[in-house]
């Protein structure tokens, strides 16, 4: 179906986006892509122009369409993610005469959308990782650990990134304390010495959306206790792990936020962070105190 | 940032702290330490997007130099309010080509 570049894009920006005008029943977009079979989300911003008729969307040329809900207002739809060699991706819109904005489109790897990427060439775009990490000053010793966050997909990133860690070396080795992601998509706490380690799991993790907070408690004894509520719900615990005895210091004096300090792909997290709040001693326990704290 | 002496807060960063200090991390030790101006140390190799307001009361995409932190708006599904979080992201790769352009879709 026709396509133009005319449309106010979802970045404010005049003719940033485009339109589609079915000129037929069932009108059709498509772009075809040469990929390897794997697992492929697909989204895009959309919003009507014309008409009220149904909207669709597919990454296997097609054979599967399914409907979006669309308004006419810019927002960002996705459909279930499935496993594709070659995907063909695109639009129908049902009926004639009707008119849509696209922006942003995108066909990534995995079960979970990321962050629009805007592909202006002929070819796939990366977006790099986010490497944020700072240095530390303080010794091995009785902490808390306090991250809230929109969960974003990361719980299910199957290289277990990391969502905080403190100590550890560039590669993600050495004394330290890490908070971060296992398999079966839930967290771990782990209290390491370059050899003796204890760790505690979560039983569950939460779903793409849902608000997670986690409180990471390491004691005086190096035990260590992972507390978690999801969507505000009652908070839930791991138990305490045994004893572990604190080394003299870290292997290095960094703390990472969702990534191992001096980066590397592989232990980036893709999470939203609202707080990340570390506290000396014991005074916060639950995840309802460490709530009660002020920034 | 307070340093209650009962939680003993001395460490605190992401989007509830640039909300309330206009800096993503906030480190409260004395300075031979490297407290009050300890500051995040950030990468990444590419430019990025994340959702911001557009326009006042319109939330859209915004673009993102390489290097600069990314604050998402969001709906935050406890409170229902809008509120700013730090967005750390895995690399990604969007195999849809031209993806604002789709005169050049096929």
């Amino acid at each position: 179906m026709p396509a133009a570049k005319d449309q106010v894009g979802a970045d404010g920006v005049a003719s940033g986006a485009s339109s589609l005008l079915a000129t037929a029943g069932n009108a059709t977009c498509l772009q075809a892509i040469t990929l390897a079979s794997s697992q492929r989300l697909q989204s895009a911003w959309i919003k009507r122009l014309v008409g009220s008729g149904t909207v669709q969307m597919t990454t296997d040329g097609g054979s599967t369409w399914v409907t979006v809900a669309i308004t006419t207002a810019w927002a960002r739809y996705t459909i279930p993610a499935q496993t594709v060699t070659n995907p063909s991706i695109g639009f129908r819109l049902v009926t004639n005469a009707d008119k849509i904005a696209v922006d942003y489109v995108q066909n990534e790897t995995g079960p979970f959308v990321t962050s629009a990427i805007a592909n202006a060439t002929a070819g796939a775009l990366a977006r790099s990782s986010d490497f944020w990490t700072g240095g530390w000053f303080l010794q091995p010793q009785t902490l808390w650990w306090y991250c809230r966050f929109l969960e974003r997909g990361g719980v299910n990133i199957g290289s277990s990134p990391v969502l905080v860690i403190m100590g550890a070396d560039t590669s993600g080795f050495g004394t330290q304390i890490t908070l971060g992601t296992t398999s079966g998509s839930k967290f771990i706490l782990l209290h390491s010495t370059s050899g003796p380690a204890v760790s505690v799991t979560t039983a569950t993790g939460p779903t793409v959306g849902q608000v997670c907070e986690l409180l990471a408690l390491i004691r005086a004894d190096g035990s260590v206790e992972l507390r978690q509520s999801l969507n505000g719900a009652a908070e839930t615990t791991t138990g305490q792990s045994a004893g572990l005895t604190f080394a003299p210091a870290w292997t290095a004096n960094t703390i990472g936020i969702g990534t191992i300090a001096g980066g590397g792909d592989s232990g980036v997290t893709t999470e939203a962070f609202s707080r990340v709040l570390v506290g000396l001693g014991t005074g916060v326990l639950t995840v309802a105190d460490a709530r009660a704290v002020a920034v | 940032m307070s340093l209650g002496p009962r939680s003993n807060l001395i460490f605190a960063a992401g989007g509830d702290v640039l909300a309330k200090y206009g800096t993503l991390t906030r480190r409260l030790q004395i300075p031979t330490f490297g407290g009050e101006g300890g500051k995040e140390t950030f990468a990444r190799a590419s430019v990025a997007t994340s959702q911001g307001y557009v326009t006042p009361g319109v939330l859209g995409i915004v673009p993102v130099a390489v290097g600069v932190p990314r604050i998402d708006w969001a709906v935050d599904p406890v409170t229902g309010l809008v509120q700013p979080y730090a967005l750390i992201e895995a690399t990604a790769t969007n195999q849809a080509r031209f993806n604002r352009d789709l005169t050049n879709a096929v």
